[in-house]
């Protein structure tokens, strides 16, 4: 009986443990949540100028990916923008316009503008570490223009467009290679380090327009898309310049950033010139040894990789080894022009963005400690001298053991 | 209700004595100084721990377990185990305080943000005090539970972040010098000496004469994962990153990421962390309430544990309300206090017995 009576107390008591789960003070119910997807930062007469990206729950399965299935002419996300003399000042602001109260726990990506950028981002990255619902997890972007108009581009084939860039993003460096995503925490290491520089990719419209209407998405060929662009860079907090997408594919190469890249190459450079082959380089490693050459760091860069060829446009016999070192050095000349070309505008800019002042700091401390003493990295930076070797192996050439061509001529 | 523990039962508990609040306070304190040879630093406090528990140890296998103020009581006298019973009473009342505040301030700064510190501080006494009540015992025994856990998050800790550890983060080492190497170290070894808790448990230990090895395998076993929480963070954040978070290891958890599908686990990590602070916090209100009983001799410390209790609110509330005043105290007050309860104490405790030994032995040779 004492355990019956125990029972019903515990099974009588058990609802009232639901009470636990309130959160006390800190309750928030769902449908009042304006849940961001993405965030964008312009600085515009002295002021933040903030746009948020936020989901729209009441939008149904659109034509804009997914299965598919009914319609709405609701749009999958809303923006605000609002401005204020600090950031938090312009979030709370949105408070006048929205009936949700902004959560930022689920933002995917941060667009900062040039704007911003050439003002200063310190403050920014500080309210993404200090906030408690803010991730530093979200990757950054910048744009050339109003990093706002980024934000209110619909997308086609996903729905959720902050999420649509992130995966953008993870593509790219998964399988272009060009620059590797740059999430919040990895811009704050970067400026952090030694080196005081950071990169970030540029996000554009192609168009002119911005697609914000859900009818617009309706057409097979938008004439204005969401892409990746150059990759910009950041010096201190302050942005001084841009790379182009081919410098920083360079960078990459210096930088061990590389996951999966195409190359293009001459197949046959001592008859022509014209690139008429590719290659995916499917493994690369990349080691720099900074060597001090009595006035000046020498930086021994050993980019070693191999791969498969993917394409071949002139004559040639595959099971011919010669031809196949010939494939090789015309890649290691691709690759070096490259890494030339990078490394000539980043010295231009003066940014560290090689992170060769953390190489020299681990490599040769005492020199190091003297460099910070005197505060004269930019110059020693300056100085700098590289030395790149490139090594690469065509591992396989696919499913055929001849070009198309030769067999045409034969 | 007070049972005894066993010697893994107790090297546990020894475990979340010290891990709890060391995970969250001390990252931030031994990069500042110590960066990339953050490890190092671990090493060193870890050294002045197993001195510690060493000491400790001693103690106990020459009282044989019995309560320390008591057995001060007999060896010296009343008037000595009275005053000493009183400090230690307000070094562990302190203690305690800040420990709460420590845990106030976390969910505070991460969880619940718009709660008042006033609720969650009666919250997290009314459920401690039921801890306590329930014994050293049940205490350990949920210890193990929470200890035993670690094989989940551990493994699953690991393999989140695996793509972002960068093991060359953790260059250059031997950085820094000896004097900074110390300095990083000192708070760690406050921690470490923690330890000094046995004093005070001892009675309850299964095996006293055991109370070195379970001091030592407790701070072994505090060292190694401390050792894998810095190195785990180092390899992802840096050692400039680092210093610029308040709690790095949960910013480490923070970005953990398996496929598209898990991510933001730090609430996970955290619910994991607030159990075991309920179990420091508890172990630390057992031992200020176990040196209450022992000061003024009272055979039944039940009734006393809820005043004990509100004592240690009231002091976290407003002696501690400013976090900047705890940070500093963590950083530069706390080591003389705990040197002196920590180390001084027991040290002290070894000369009273070898000095009332030697007088014993030769009234034995004068009779």
């Amino acid at each position: 009986m004492n355990t019956q009576r125990k029972a019903l107390c515990l099974i009588l008591c058990l609802p009232l443990l639901s009470a636990l789960l309130s959160g006390c003070w800190d309750d928030r119910e769902l449908n009042e949540l304006g849940v961001t997807s993405g965030s964008a930062y312009d600085w515009e007469n002295n002021e933040w100028k903030a746009t948020y990206q936020v989901i729209n729950p009441s939008s149904g399965a659109s034509g804009m990916g997914g299965s598919g299935g009914g319609s709405t002419s609701s749009p999958p996300f809303v923006t605000f923008t609002v401005k204020g003399r600090t950031i938090m000042e312009a979030i709370e602001r949105t408070n006048l316009t929205s009936t949700r109260e902004m959560f930022f726990s689920h933002s995917r990506i941060t667009v900062i503008g040039e704007s911003l950028a050439k003002h200063g981002i310190n403050q920014l990255i500080d309210m993404f570490l200090r906030k408690q619902d803010a991730r530093e997890t979200v990757y950054v972007f910048i744009s050339k223009g109003e990093a706002g108009d980024i934000l209110d581009q619909l997308m086609q084939l996903t729905k959720n467009q902050g999420s649509g860039i992130q995966l953008m993003i993870e593509q790219e460096s998964r399988l272009l290679s060009y620059y590797p995503g740059t999430r919040l925490f990895e811009l704050a290491m970067s400026l952090a380090s030694e080196s005081g520089s950071a990169v970030l990719p540029e996000i554009l419209l192609t168009g002119p327009g911005i697609m914000d209407e859900t009818s617009e998405t309706g057409r097979t060929d938008l004439p204005s898309r969401l892409a990746l662009g150059r990759l910009g860079v950041l010096k201190g907090e302050k942005f001084v310049g841009w790379l182009s997408q081919k410098q920083a594919f360079g960078l990459s190469f210096m930088t061990d950033n590389i996951e999966t890249a195409t190359i293009a190459f001459a197949s046959q450079p001592r008859k022509s010139d014209k690139l008429d082959a590719s290659f995916i380089l499917q493994n690369s490693w990349t080691n720099v040894h900074p060597v001090w050459a009595k006035d000046h760091f020498i930086m021994d860069i050993d980019i070693k990789g191999s791969g498969v060829l993917t394409e071949l446009g002139s004559v040639m016999d595959l099971n011919d080894r010669k031809a196949i070192s010939e494939m090789e050095a015309s890649l290691e000349r691709q690759v070096l022009d490259l890494v030339n070309n990078s490394w000539t505008e980043v010295k231009k800019l003066g940014a560290d963005v090689t992170g060769f002042a953390v190489r020299v700091h681990r490599s040769d401390r005492k020199r190091w400690k003297q460099i910070e003493k005197e505060k004269s990295w930019d110059s020693v930076f300056q100085e700098i001298e590289i030395r790149p070797h490139v090594s690469f192996q065509i591992e396989r050439t696919g499913l055929s053991n001849k070009s198309f061509k030769s067999v045409q001529q034969e | 209700m007070n049972g005894k523990i066993g010697t893994t039962q107790a090297a546990m508990l020894i475990v979340n004595t010290i891990l709890p609040t060391a995970t969250v306070v001390l990252p931030i304190i031994i990069s500042t100084y110590a960066e990339q040879d953050a490890p190092m630093a671990i090493i060193m406090s870890t050294l002045a721990g197993l001195l510690i528990a060493a000491i400790v140890g001693t103690v106990i296998q020459n009282n044989n377990g019995a309560p320390f103020l008591d057995w001060v009581r007999e060896k010296s006298s009343p008037v000595v185990s009275t005053i000493l019973g009183l400090l230690m009473l307000q070094f562990y009342l302190d203690t305690t305080a800040t420990i709460l505040r420590e845990f106030v301030n976390f969910i505070k700064d991460n969880v619940l943000i718009n709660t008042p510190v006033t609720v969650l501080v009666i919250l997290i006494l009314f459920i401690t005090i039921y801890m306590v009540r329930q014994g050293i015992e049940s205490i350990a025994r949920v210890n193990t539970l929470v200890i035993l856990l670690y094989f989940v998050f551990v493994p699953l800790y690991l393999f989140g972040l695996f793509s972002d550890l960068n093991v060359h983060n953790l260059l250059p080492m031997f950085d820094h010098n000896l004097a900074e190497l110390t300095l990083a170290s000192l708070t760690p070894t406050t921690w470490m000496s923690e330890v000094a808790v046995l004093l005070f448990l001892a009675p309850y230990l299964q095996y006293p004469q055991r109370a070195r090895i379970i001091g030592w395998t407790g701070l072994l076993f505090v060292s190694v994962l401390m050792m894998f929480s810095l190195i785990t963070a180092l390899m992802v954040f840096g050692p400039d990153f680092i210093k610029l978070s308040a709690y790095p290891g949960f910013s480490t958890v923070g970005i953990i990421r398996i496929g598209r599908f898990i991510e933001k686990l730090d609430i996970l990590f955290i619910s994991y962390w607030v159990l075991s602070i309920y179990l420091k916090f508890a172990i630390f209100l057992f031992v200020t309430v176990e040196c209450f009983k022992q000061t003024f001799r009272v055979s039944s410390s039940r009734p006393f544990i809820g005043a004990l209790g509100l004592l240690i609110a009231l002091e976290c509330l407003f002696t501690w309300q400013s976090s900047a005043k705890l940070n500093i105290y963590n950083k530069e007050g706390r080591f003389v206090v705990f040197f002196l309860f920590n180390v001084l104490v027991p040290l002290g405790a070894i000369l009273l017995y070898r000095v009332h030994k030697s007088r014993s032995k030769r009234k034995g040779v004068e009779t």
